[in-house]
């Protein structure tokens, strides 16, 4: 009762789950499952895997809740670690992902059409490049969050970023990309 | 395409409803699993052999120098435990360990893991430095008699994370990714030992016998229910290493919790100057024990089946040396 009628702030949250603390920890996901779950499908490709992989991974952000350095922010310390968890389970199962499967939802033919294409060429990109146009086009992340994100600078998110959209345009015809 | 127009072009090929129940799942799941937020990391579930001759090469090496470094530096603080002038006052030593382990503690910061190898090389080039500093430190120290132990134990831990270091800056300058996640494993144990320990040092203070003896018999109580339910005893064969590497870690992840645990009860809760000599073998049998975590931490990271068995026989060995310590104490009641 005192978390609904007194909310803790992040900062809270997060000490409180250093100490212990696992209705924390859980609480402090509930925001972070959403684009946990984006990035993870965005680069698996496939829904269930994709839960599976946000759920080894908080399993993970529990034990190593600790190491999350003060005043920082939970987000793209997790983040990083789904992607991580991503690499691992892509690894061992692209056969699966090389399938790909189509998206919910009722779009025209020739909406469907492009955005398989799309996802095609995602799948083509390397882990480390889909991770990135996922994180800038399909979270909408500035560079500086990508940048906090991947551990880089926000330079060299530019300049990946520029180097996946590179990458892409062959396949999708994006032509003149401008980031 | 400008780029304003990738952001819909993407949106359009990925978006999805989330699972529903997805997170409620997920919270469930969190709650069933164990209170302590520090456990060790995950191995890889696959190997090269390349990787894995050139990681137990080192492996080995760095093992054998580790236990012999550790069972030097015990003999050196047991034989020799004033090098020159006074022992250090427990509140200096409690302070230089607070200031080196946050210095470490910053420094293990990294988003290096397995298989996921950014800044590997650069965060561990950063901690190594932070890591010899923090070594130097204690080898420049007369230790506190109550720590005399716990020392010894945390230089044998800080080579061993060293060693890991040392080798994640090589495998990451060969671009070694099994190498890299092998030696990442190895410099992590300390990560959590210290962890535990550290604050068990800062906050340590004399307690009388009864209190002492209570605790150390609930500590036991724990350490041989560990061996029932760690499997240690039962089910050795969990620990198989050519195809269960993830049972084999966690068991040995449950085991290193309930003896660093016990470690830092002993170190927190220092022993009566009555029961002096029985603490002393306690806790000298205790860091044997940490001796054989540390080789066996090596074992598994560097996929040696024989050395992990080893390590378990080596370990109920050690525990039957704590039983009987533990014993000896208890019988001291009314003493």
């Amino acid at each position: 009762m005192q978390g609904v009628l007194f909310p803790r702030s992040e900062t809270e949250l997060i000490q409180a789950a250093k100490g212990g603390d696992g209705g924390a920890f859980a609480e402090l996901l509930r925001t972070e499952y959403p684009p946990a779950f984006r990035v993870a499908y965005g680069l698996l490709h496939d829904a269930g895997a994709a839960e599976d992989a946000v759920q080894e991974a908080a399993f993970k952000a529990w034990r190593r809740i600790g190491n999350l350095r003060d005043g920082s922010s939970l987000r793209p310390w997790f983040l990083a670690i789904v992607a991580n968890q991503c690499r691992r389970v892509g690894a061992t199962r692209w056969w699966s992902v090389a399938k790909g499967e189509p998206p919910a939802g009722q779009r025209s033919a020739v909406d469907v059409e492009a955005a398989v294409d799309l996802r095609r060429a995602l799948l083509r990109l390397s882990h480390d490049e889909r991770l990135i146009v996922v994180l800038r086009y399909y979270l909408d992340m500035p560079f500086e969050e990508i940048a906090t994100t991947l551990g880089i600078t926000t330079k060299a998110a530019r300049t990946r970023v520029e180097r996946a959209v590179h990458r892409l345009r062959p396949i999708v015809q994006i032509q003149g990309a401008a980031v | 395409m400008e780029e304003h127009l990738l952001f819909p072009r993407v949106h359009e090929a990925l978006d999805i409803d989330l699972p529903a129940g997805g997170y409620e799942r997920l919270r469930s799941a969190l709650i069933k699993m164990p209170a302590h937020p520090q456990r060790p990391r995950v191995l890889p579930e696959t190997w090269s052999r390349t990787g894995f001759r050139v990681v137990a090469g080192i492996a080995l090496v760095a093992v054998a120098a580790t236990v012999a470094a550790a069972i030097v530096a015990k003999h050196s603080a047991l034989n020799n435990p004033v090098p020159e002038g006074p022992r250090t006052s427990i509140s200096a030593y409690q302070k230089m360990i607070k200031a080196d382990y946050a210095s470490a503690a910053a420094a293990w910061v990294t988003q290096c893991d397995i298989g996921w190898h950014t800044g590997c090389g650069t965060d561990a080039a950063k901690a190594i430095p932070v890591i010899q500093k923090w070594l130097d430190d204690l080898s420049r120290t007369a230790t506190p008699a109550r720590f005399v132990f716990i020392d010894a134990e945390m230089r044998a831990q800080l080579r061993q994370s060293l060693d890991g270091e040392r080798a994640l800056v090589h495998a990451a300058q060969a671009n070694d990714g099994p190498a890299m996640d092998t030696a990442y494993i190895v410099s992590y144990f300390a990560v959590n030992w210290t962890a535990t320990v550290v604050p068990a040092i800062l906050s340590s203070r004399q307690v009388d016998a009864p209190t002492y003896r209570a605790l150390v018999g609930q500590y036991r109580s724990q350490l041989d229910s560990c061996v029932v339910t760690c499997g240690m005893l039962a089910t050795p064969q969990d620990c198989t290493l050519n195809n269960l590497e993830l049972p084999c870690y966690d068991l040995f992840g449950q085991v290193a919790v309930q003896f660093t645990n016990f470690e830092a009860s002993l170190v927190q809760a220092a022993a009566p100057d009555s029961l002096a000599a029985f603490d002393a073998q306690l806790q000298a049998d205790v860091a044997r024990a940490n001796e054989i975590l540390l080789g066996w931490r090596v074992a598994v990271a560097g996929h040696d089946q024989t050395g992990v068995d080893a390590g378990i026989g080596q370990l109920k060995a050690s525990i039957l040396k704590i039983d009987h310590d533990v014993d000896n104490i208890l019988q001291t009641r009314g003493v």
